[in-house]
């Protein structure tokens, strides 16, 4: 996925489109993965916090300047 | 496009600070913080016995690699790549901390060698098997998407 459609996609999930939640979920899924490795094991609890935490992020951003 | 490149910019550094406050924030609420630096330590003392140095101070060891780990990160946020941030987290310290000396600040084989008290050749075999090692995961990687 090019940056460009990262910022329609952020668009579209902020009025509501669960589809593009999701896209913008996979995008940054390896990031999430990244994070969820814990002692070399995967963490699915924490995984899920950071999904929860993400897709808040995504209601809260506000673009500055 | 100047703009759509602010936001993209904006928004990936805004997502990546807050997934990091959160992650280490699951750690100390799970108590996994400590688990995750003793275990170094412990590491770290059998290596110590094993060979068979006197000096064993778990503590500066700690620290040192805390703020390694911290040095670290800031390397990986120049990265936007996620699947090789990925790779070069599961790095081994030492190569974490080669790739880091070499690569991030420039330095000489030579110097690093110094730095750590190994020798030219060992600083070459573990550079070279760090590399190989993220040659060989990028290329699983691909193969996979």
């Amino acid at each position: 996925m090019k940056d460009k459609s990262l910022e329609n996609l952020y668009k579209k999930a902020r009025t509501g489109d669960k589809q593009a939640l999701e896209k913008i979920i996979e995008y940054f899924n390896p990031l999430l993965c990244n994070y969820s490795i814990i002692n070399d094991k995967f963490d699915e609890d924490c995984y899920q916090q950071l999904c929860v935490r993400l897709i808040l992020c995504i209601k809260n951003f506000k673009v500055k300047g | 496009m100047d703009n759509n490149i602010k936001f993209v910019k904006q928004f990936k550094r805004y997502i990546k600070m807050s997934i990091r406050g959160e992650y280490y924030n699951y750690l100390k609420r799970t108590s996994k913080y400590d688990e995750l630096y003793l275990e170094e330590a412990s590491n770290w003392a059998e290596m110590c016995v094993t060979k068979l140095e006197d000096d064993i101070d778990i503590v500066n060891f700690r620290r040192k690699n805390l703020t390694f780990e911290k040095l670290f990160d800031s390397l990986l946020d120049k990265i936007e790549d996620y699947n090789l941030i990925l790779i070069l987290k599961n790095l081994t310290i030492s190569e974490k901390q080669i790739i880091y000396y070499v690569y991030e600040l420039n330095w000489k084989e030579k110097d690093v060698a110094e730095y750590f008290n190994i020798s030219i050749q060992a600083v070459n075999k573990i550079k070279n098997n760090a590399l190989k090692k993220i040659r060989k995961e990028i290329k699983i990687k691909e193969i996979i998407i």
